[in-house]
């Protein structure tokens, strides 16, 4: 009987591998890889792929020392990712903790901290239109009630590019707090207790049991967040468009832009693998860590 | 035994998944063919009755054939429209199932249409933007010289609008709708209260200039509302309109510091009376700011005409346009092209549905309906401007002043010079620098390729 469910078992869960294998092959490697080959060659889009023409690193070499709006958009997405991942892991922790002592009235709070994230990127974007919009805006309005000077928020390349961060911090900040309350709520009652009964202050208690014990989820967010910093469009495309000029531009922005608007599909490519590069070194050694550590 | 049931259980759901996997793919890979085998022939059929009659059979009634077009007219009037070009067509050929493929807008489209012809897997007939727009699909479109000999539309169109429609000197397209983009639609009370007169008081730029000043003292602030960067673009092509010469120098990405800087003084002082909060607002706000009493005028292409239109404003009692000093007659054009891919299943129906569409008894209503420029040299004047005023008005205009049509930035220049037109533009209006700009406008042509060299030079 053990013999002939060995001889089965094999067989059955190889036909499932190699089929989970060739989907991840083709969505994932193959998809990739096609990106960082036509990111070497002139392609237009049009032209069969037999007869790209291949350029070499031309493609790199133009973003990297003569495109003006690259440098912009890189900028942009390391302002995006200095400020929006700190911001909302921060935040994240103060709601955690107020959830956390929170009482009976945890569930309720905890679904009005959720529910931003719940929301499609599109859905935040027009929300938040309606708090920048010039005449009708709630925040024009809240200054013109206060006596205080009115800004076209979203028109100025000075305050677009932090007007398009706080719905960013806004929508990520929530699922952040559910991620930190786990950790919080996983931190034995006994060691809070010892530590109090040490005349251990409060921050004190934060900084040597508290943040040691929220480690890996931070760790996690970290890695969670900076993607989706990083990858950011339709926000973006829906408050500025990358506008005005290509002031609050973004790296996918911009290469969505080079492919779909100038045809130029080589350049295009280029841009989103220097994304993923971009992405893979910031947020991968913090994964393969957590990968180690089995969390 | 129970593992052994469980075993068994997921054995079933494995080879159930794995089936269906397969058989979808068998199913989808082996559809060409099958469809292949029937377009065959339906196309036959069609053919044959394309050519012999125009009256359908029996038979063929019972055997629809399919036609597929894809386009970017999908909501509005635009839909509207396309659904009186379907009915025409219908209404001809009443075997014809339209398989009606509407796309969001032309990028999407476009996006679509590359990979479709990439693939072998082309629909019946498309729709693209006239010029660079139609040459970039160029290599996969089918030669309809013919058609416009034998129907004579060489004859009933001006040079610029076959310019857009012709590649290495063969037809691939035909223009279905021609927007006008150099237009500024204004309240024709509102000058009246104010003594303002059209077009005398506007025929130079300091009197156009004036009446701007005139508008703010009388409490206007903004007299000129626009909506989007692209509204920047399409001021741009009215301060364009009266020089050709700039504007060929444009399209054919040969512009110098001394082209653009006289343009961006001039666009400089038309944005000192703009309201500037243009890039938050769509693209349709400017009519609706001089509709609310908030501006006196807009500017833009008769697509803002439909916007008046829409709110009820009727043309000539409660809004006129004008143009930009030395621009009458002389038309900026968007077009709207029709055409075959060389890979079309069915051919000869696609052809059969561009005679219907460009037919003057069905492209006259349609224009109507549009309030397109009426470019047809036969257009009947007094059908269209008893039914269309603003349209009749154009007309008139361009029977005066002798019509010159330039296909528009999207039309006339690489895919993307439009963009960066407007980014560039939208920064313009926040530093307000013009050596920068003009800076900018001049090196921005070296990233593209122009491979068409336009003449528009009287």
């Amino acid at each position: 009987m053990s013999n002939k469910r060995f001889h089965h078992k094999p067989s059955f869960f190889t036909v499932l591998v190699v089929i989970q294998l060739a989907f991840v092959f083709y969505f994932v490697f193959a998809c990739i890889g096609f990106n960082i080959l036509i990111s070497f060659t002139d392609w237009s889009g049009l032209k069969p792929l037999t007869e790209i023409n291949l350029i070499g690193l031309e493609n790199y070499v133009k973003l990297i020392f003569f495109k003006r709006e690259f440098h912009i958009s890189f900028l942009n997405n390391m302002l995006i990712y200095a400020i929006v991942v700190p911001a909302s892991i921060g935040i994240g922790l103060l709601l955690s903790s107020l959830l956390h002592i929170a009482g009976r009235s945890e569930p309720f709070f905890r679904t009005c901290y959720l529910l931003p994230f719940s929301l499609a990127y599109v859905v935040v974007g027009i929300l938040w239109l309606y708090v920048y919009y010039p005449n009708i805006g709630i925040l024009n309005t809240t200054l013109k009630f206060l006596h205080l000077p009115e800004r076209h928020w979203l028109s100025e390349p000075q305050t677009a590019r932090f007007a398009l961060l706080v719905p960013m911090i806004w929508q990520y900040s929530g699922f952040a707090a559910l991620v930190l309350l786990g950790g919080l709520r996983s931190i034995p009652l006994e060691i809070m207790e010892s530590a109090k009964i040490d005349g251990a202050s409060g921050f004190t208690m934060f900084r040597y049991i508290v943040l040691p014990h929220l480690r890996y989820p931070i760790y996690f967010l970290y890695v969670i967040i900076s993607t989706w910093a990083l990858m950011t469009f339709d926000l973006i495309w829906i408050m500025t468009g990358g506008g005005p000029g290509v002031e609050t531009s973004v790296l996918s922005i911009l290469g969505y832009k080079y492919a779909f608007g100038y045809n130029y599909f080589g350049l295009g490519a280029a841009v989103f693998t220097l994304l993923t590069l971009l992405n893979w070194g910031l947020a991968l050694p913090v994964y393969f860590y957590l990968q180690r550590r089995g969390v | 035994m129970v593992n052994e049931g469980r075993r068994r259980a997921l054995q079933t759901i494995g080879a159930l998944v794995a089936g269906l996997i397969v058989g979808g793919a068998a199913g989808y890979y082996l559809k060409p063919a099958v469809e292949a085998v029937k377009t065959v022939t339906k196309s036959v059929t069609v053919t044959k009755t394309a050519t012999v009659t125009k009256t359908v059979s029996a038979s063929v009634t019972q055997t629809p054939v399919k036609f597929e077009f894809c386009h970017f007219w999908s909501a509005g009037t635009e839909a509207e429209s396309m659904k009186m070009l379907y009915d025409a067509f219908k209404e001809r050929y009443p075997y014809v199932e339209i398989i009606d493929t509407p796309f969001k807008d032309s990028a999407t489209l476009y996006a679509s249409m590359r990979t479709r012809l990439l693939a072998g897997n082309a629909p019946s007939a498309f729709h693209a933007h006239g010029g660079y727009a139609t040459f970039q699909f160029a290599d996969y479109l089918e030669d309809i010289s013919d058609l416009w000999e034998e129907q004579g539309w060489v004859n009933i169109f001006d040079e610029g609008t076959k310019s857009v429609c012709r590649y290495e000197g063969k037809y691939v397209a035909i223009p279905i709708t021609l927007c006008r983009c150099n237009l500024i639609e204004y309240n024709i009370k509102l000058f009246e209260k104010q003594g303002i007169k059209v077009p005398e008081d506007v025929d130079t730029w300091d009197g156009f200039v004036a009446v701007l000043e005139k508008l703010r003292k009388a409490g206007i602030e903004w007299p000129i509302a626009m909506g989007t960067k692209w509204n920047l673009v399409w001021t741009l092509m009215n301060l364009l309109a009266p020089v050709p010469k700039t504007y060929e120098k444009l399209c054919n990405g040969e512009l110098t510091k001394g082209d653009v800087t006289p343009l961006l003084e001039k666009l400089n002082t038309i944005l000192d009376y703009t309201n500037p909060d243009l890039l938050e607002l769509t693209w349709d706000a400017g009519p609706l700011k001089v509709m609310k009493g908030e501006a006196a005028m807009s500017s833009g292409g008769d697509w803002l005409v439909m916007v008046y239109r829409a709110k009820g404003w009727k043309y000539g009692e409660d809004f006129g346009y004008f143009v930009l000093p030395g621009a009458w007659g002389r038309c900026i054009v968007s077009y709207d092209n029709f055409m075959i891919p060389k890979e079309s299943p069915t051919p000869e129906l696609a052809r059969e549905f561009l005679k219907t569409v460009l037919d003057i008894e069905v492209w006259q209503p349609f224009a109507v309906f549009r309030s397109c420029l009426p470019a047809r040299t036969d257009a009947d004047v007094e059908y269209i401007a008893s039914r269309n005023r603003f349209t009749g008005d154009e007309l008139k205009e361009l029977k005066k002043y002798g019509m010159r049509t330039y296909p528009a930035i999207v039309n006339g220049t690489p895919a993307g010079v439009e963009l960066r037109f407007a980014e560039i533009l939208s920064e313009f209006l926040t530093h307000r620098d013009i050596d920068r700009t003009a800076d900018e406008i001049v090196d921005m042509q070296k990233e593209f390729e122009y491979t068409i060299r336009w003449s528009f030079v009287e």
